[in-house]
């Protein structure tokens, strides 16, 4: 399940490199003189910028120290939350206040042992997302080497999700089907 | 002295006046008083007696906990009684439970039917109002 924060990625990196182009085709309209201050007739070690800050230094580097937390902080956080993914369910309201509810944690066994009993799975592992009203369901199946996917993958679709939709009475939940193949085959004897 | 008269002594007169502090009227016959206990177990029973749902194992971070079935320990059993816990607030109930239902029927359908049982149930056999019966499924059972 990725792509829970695509959008917000998008629009904070879109923001952030308007931002850098911004600052770059500033710096190169002042290059070519475009201001009018005498910026390309400056040598490098007449800066303002850096004799303003350190003619101010005793309150300027605590405040940038402070900033600078504040920003690595807000960077983990981000790091965190899209290393994380979506937040798991708890507990999946059945009609639709919390006086009935099933447990997420149950959900996602029941659904890991059926679909794990079928021949021509290898493993299987179900994630409960969502709020408790509108659950969602991430499932990934890998198959063992030998099987047929076609089949298999009907069979997850029309029995084990038919009875996680006919369990929870929610014939439109969203599920999303990730089926993989790994290299072991299945139990035979040769 | 007053003192010395024996039928103003505080002694002879208490358990008179006792008796009628306790007693506002002669037909009293007293309380009745309902353990929260008993209401959970009528509530348990009405589990047990329901072939689609029974005992739930419970759960350690997420997952059954190790040795559910032994040591006291409940284990997932759709022909056992769960846990289930009752508050009684003079006349109101509260009852709080804890199930597995068979997978995959439908759980609506199953708490529906618990809730209605129980509900009748505590009502006919102890007389007390039962304002909410909280159902958590905690397990499912294949």
């Amino acid at each position: 399940m990725r792509g829970h924060a695509d959008r917000t990625n998008r629009t904070i990196m879109i923001v952030l490199g308007a931002i850098f182009a911004a600052i770059g085709g500033a710096i190169i309209a002042a290059n070519t003189g475009l201001f009018a201050s005498g910026f390309p007739q400056r040598t490098l070690l007449e800066n303002p910028a850096v004799a303003w800050i350190g003619g101010h230094s005793t309150w300027f580097w605590p405040i940038a120290a402070a900033a600078a937390t504040v920003l690595g902080a807000l960077a983990l956080f981000w790091l965190i939350k899209i290393l994380r993914g979506p937040p798991k369910a708890h507990d999946i309201s059945i009609d639709g206040s919390a006086r009935t509810t099933v447990g997420a944690t149950a959900l996602r066994d029941a659904l890991t042992n059926e679909i794990q009993s079928y021949r021509g799975v290898d493993a299987a592992r179900v994630r409960v997302y969502g709020d408790p009203i509108q659950p969602r369901l991430g499932v990934k199946v890998n198959l063992t080497a030998d099987a047929r996917v076609a089949e298999v993958r009907n069979r997850i679709e029309q029995q084990a999700l038919a009875h996680a939709r006919e369990a929870l009475d929610a014939p439109q939940m969203p599920v999303t089907l990730d089926l993989g193949v790994s290299k072991k085959s299945g139990p035979r004897v040769e | 002295m007053r003192t010395t008269q024996p039928t103003t002594t505080p002694r002879m007169e208490s358990p008179l006046a006792e008796a009628s502090r306790v007693l506002p009227e002669p037909d009293y016959l007293g309380d009745v008083v309902i353990s929260e206990r008993v209401v959970a177990k009528i509530a348990s029973q009405a589990v047990y007696e329901t072939p689609r749902a029974g005992a739930a194992a419970p759960r350690m971070f997420g997952s059954v906990m190790p040795g559910a079935g032994h040591m006291g320990i409940r284990a997932s059993d759709l022909a056992a009684r769960p846990k289930t816990s009752a508050q009684i607030d003079s006349s109101v109930v509260y009852v709080d439970m804890a199930i597995s239902v068979r997978w995959p029927e439908s759980l609506a359908d199953v708490t529906e039917r618990i809730r209605d049982t129980v509900e009748d149930r505590i009502k006919a056999w102890t007389g007390l109002t039962v304002a909410r019966v909280r159902i958590s499924v905690t397990d499912l059972v294949a």
